[in-house]
């Protein structure tokens, strides 16, 4: 996968760890079944679920620009079968994702969903979508009991955290010669599901732990028990405006540990520098959904308006998934 | 799911079904779900941040 990044943000000895996505292809095969299904089509959506705002918010809006590139393309190329895009917008809140996903469902128009993109939102709205019979394919949601709960509707396309979590630990071991990893989690489903795992298969080297709170943004003490344990390596499960602010913290303590994370961190926010305002908590409050006809395009700009970057830092050119 | 649409799958049990006998070819890697909807296909790879960007660095073997 090619991308390029510039964020003209210091160098941090930061590695990633994740899986590359994968989506349900057929571009080309297209062509064949076009013209014969004329008006079958009336009336037809899918969702994208997830956040578009909120702190995590960067993840959930590269996931809808993936999806109405797509529906725009798909209906640039079938005139007789245009397919509408709905958004619904969580912002990562489980909270929010039950009314959400009841309101996906009372549309009899949206006949499947891209998401939800989190775990947590994941988790509540799962219930939902199920019982409702609505088909779901998340790109990003990644703990691993959420396969398991019997819902026929859930499907993911990229490895859960059983697969992530213990690829970190062996990059952590083999790759970056760690001895002693301090695992940090932020009490999401995500977060914390990940760094169990982690934890769990990093073993021996374990040398501490933590948790923080999304929304945090003073991590002082976490740092001083990193600087204590004599880690030479840290984990951290969570999101990236967490993740940001932790490792230019440990950086200006003086805490030089390799920061590893997976990819609720892979956004270019989580390697610049911080926002001048704290990142807004999940529970910040989402704006009514969107009914957005698909072929209006979204407008290049969109995929560049991460919302706290500053003003004069460069914007990434393309962003990675 | 576009596809599935486009093959006459408009409501959602029709296209669930199609999601589920779903094989293709993605971006990354080709796509079809086991019975609990996961990716049967997985790959975990590293990234890493050099001078503020995020380049590819290997792909981790998982078992």
């Amino acid at each position: 996968m090619r991308f390029s990044v510039k964020t003209g943000a210091p160098l941090l000895a930061m590695a990633l760890a994740l899986t590359a996505c994968g989506t349900s292809g057929g571009d080309d095969e297209e062509a064949s079944g076009s013209g014969g299904e004329a008006g079958t089509c009336e009336d037809v959506a899918i969702g994208y679920f997830g956040a578009l705002t909120g702190s995590a918010a960067n993840l959930g809006i590269n996931i809808r620009n993936g999806v109405q590139l797509a529906v725009d393309q798909f209906n640039e190329e079938n005139a007789d079968c245009q397919v509408a895009l709905e958004e619904y917008d969580s912002a990562g809140d489980p909270n929010q994702a039950t009314g959400l996903a009841t309101q996906a469902i009372g549309d009899d128009s949206v006949i499947g969903i891209v998401g939800p993109a989190f775990s947590g939102e994941s988790d509540t709205a799962g219930p939902i979508f199920s019982e409702g019979g609505l088909p779901t394919i998340s790109a990003s949601a990644t703990n691993p009991d959420l396969s398991t709960n019997g819902w026929d509707t859930f499907h993911r396309v990229l490895g859960n955290d059983a697969s992530q979590g213990p690829a970190a630990a062996s990059y952590i071991a083999d790759v970056l010669k760690s001895e002693k990893v301090f695992v940090v989690d932020d009490a999401s489903a995500y977060g914390a599901g990940l760094a169990e795992i982690v934890e769990e298969s990093a073993g021996d080297a374990v040398v501490g732990t933590d948790t923080i709170q999304t929304g945090q943004t003073d991590f002082s003490a976490t740092v001083t028990a990193i600087r204590s344990s004599g880690a030479d390596s840290v984990f951290f499960g969570g999101y990236y405006a967490e993740a940001g602010l932790l490792v230019q913290q440990m950086r200006g303590a003086g805490v030089e540990a390799t920061f590893v994370v997976a990819d609720g961190v892979k956004d270019p926010a989580a390697s610049s520098r911080p926002p001048a305002t704290p990142p807004r908590a999940p529970s910040s409050p989402a704006p009514a959904s969107p009914r957005r006809r698909a072929r209006t395009s979204t407008p290049p700009s969109r995929t560049l308006s991460a919302p706290r970057r500053r003003p004069t830092r460069p914007r990434p050119t393309t962003l990675p998934t | 799911m576009l596809q599935g649409i486009l093959e006459g799958n408009t409501d959602r049990e029709s296209l669930l079904e199609w999601i589920n006998d779903y094989e293709g070819e993605g971006i990354t890697k080709s796509i079809k779900f086991d019975e609990n909807g996961e990716p049967e296909n997985i790959s975990v790879w590293a990234y890493k941040v050099e001078n503020g960007e995020i380049v590819a660095d290997q792909e981790i073997e998982t078992d």
